[in-house]
């Protein structure tokens, strides 16, 4: 991965990005990338949309770079961002026409095992997540595929630290039920 | 609480770089106007402030020389304030004149001015 702004402080970077900064930008995307998906993908519960969603909020976060009063809270100003346009997005779902069958179909055909594989993992966890509610999915992204402290998840998600443990307990009490013992032991570490 | 910790790498949007990096090329092309335009912000943002020293130095000498003029120039003062007064009332001046200096003009002063005026 290019590692973009390694040095900097997010304050630094979103100071450089106002003026245009197209390498200060790009570092601020890469960055954030991986916690906006999370999120994302917590609130909407599957990858394609995430994506979507994510350049989007990314693209609302530059749009509107000089409302971010903290330059060094900018992972949390964007996670906002991310959680707004994700539920916005989940309401023009709502709305949006029936999906083109034929597009998912064909797009499935050409996929290669390893793909497959992949997807089908992806899927599996989706599934899962669907059972938790929106705070834990968002509590245990961020814990356990982001490494965030529950300090940070508790600022982000403007609760305490306690009731973001809370949720982390909960969260993974309910992926045991959901997944099951033997296909758990596949994504649990030691 | 890490043995706990579920494994969701297979949900990591970087684990496939070629997606990852499809991804930020996206963003970053569809950023690429909002860049530009503040980039050109910025640079006359830029002009602006390195055009604000020589303008404030130019300020500061215009000022100077202002003060340097006015204090040269004297106002001349008005010979009689009273031919003003009455002027401005449209009465005779010794009238004006008792306003002036808070004196009630004398019968005759009056009977003379009022003669004049006629």
């Amino acid at each position: 991965m290019l590692n973009l702004g390694a040095g900097s402080t997010d304050a630094s970077l979103v100071r450089k990005a106002r003026r245009g900064d197209s390498v200060a930008y790009e570092a601020l995307v890469r960055r954030h990338y991986r916690p906006a998906y999370s999120v994302a993908l917590a609130i909407l519960g599957n990858a394609m949309d995430a994506e979507d969603v994510c350049q989007d909020a990314f693209i609302r976060a530059l749009e509107r770079l000089d409302d971010c009063r903290k330059p060094g809270k900018f992972a949390a100003w964007l996670l906002q961002i991310v959680r707004n346009r994700a539920r916005n997005y989940i309401d023009y779902r709502r709305i949006r026409e029936t999906v083109d069958l034929d597009k998912i179909a064909a797009a499935d055909r050409v996929k290669t095992s390893s793909a497959v594989e992949q997807s089908e993992l992806r899927d599996n966890l989706e599934s899962a997540l669907s059972g938790l509610t929106e705070v834990q999915r968002q509590t245990v992204l961020l814990h356990d595929l982001e490494g965030w402290t529950h300090r940070e998840i508790a600022e982000s998600l403007d609760v305490s630290e306690v009731a973001s443990r809370q949720h982390l307990l909960n969260a993974r009490r309910k992926l045991r039920e959901l997944l099951g013992r033997e296909l758990l032991e596949e994504y649990t570490n030691g | 609480m890490g043995e706990d910790r579920i494994d969701f790498s297979g949900l990591d949007p970087t684990r496939d770089r070629e997606r990852f990096e499809g991804a930020i090329q996206s963003i970053m092309e569809a950023a690429a106007p909002e860049l530009i335009s503040r980039q050109e912000r910025s640079s006359l943002l830029a002009q602006l402030v390195q055009l604000r020293k020589p303008m404030l130095a130019a300020a500061t000498v215009a000022a100077i020389v202002s003060a340097g003029v006015l204090m040269r120039v004297r106002i001349p003062e008005t010979t009689n304030s009273t031919d003003g007064i009455a002027e401005a009332l449209g009465v005779p001046s010794v009238l004006a004149l008792g306003v002036h200096k808070e004196r009630v003009p004398t019968f005759s002063e009056l009977f003379v001015a009022f003669e004049e005026d006629r």
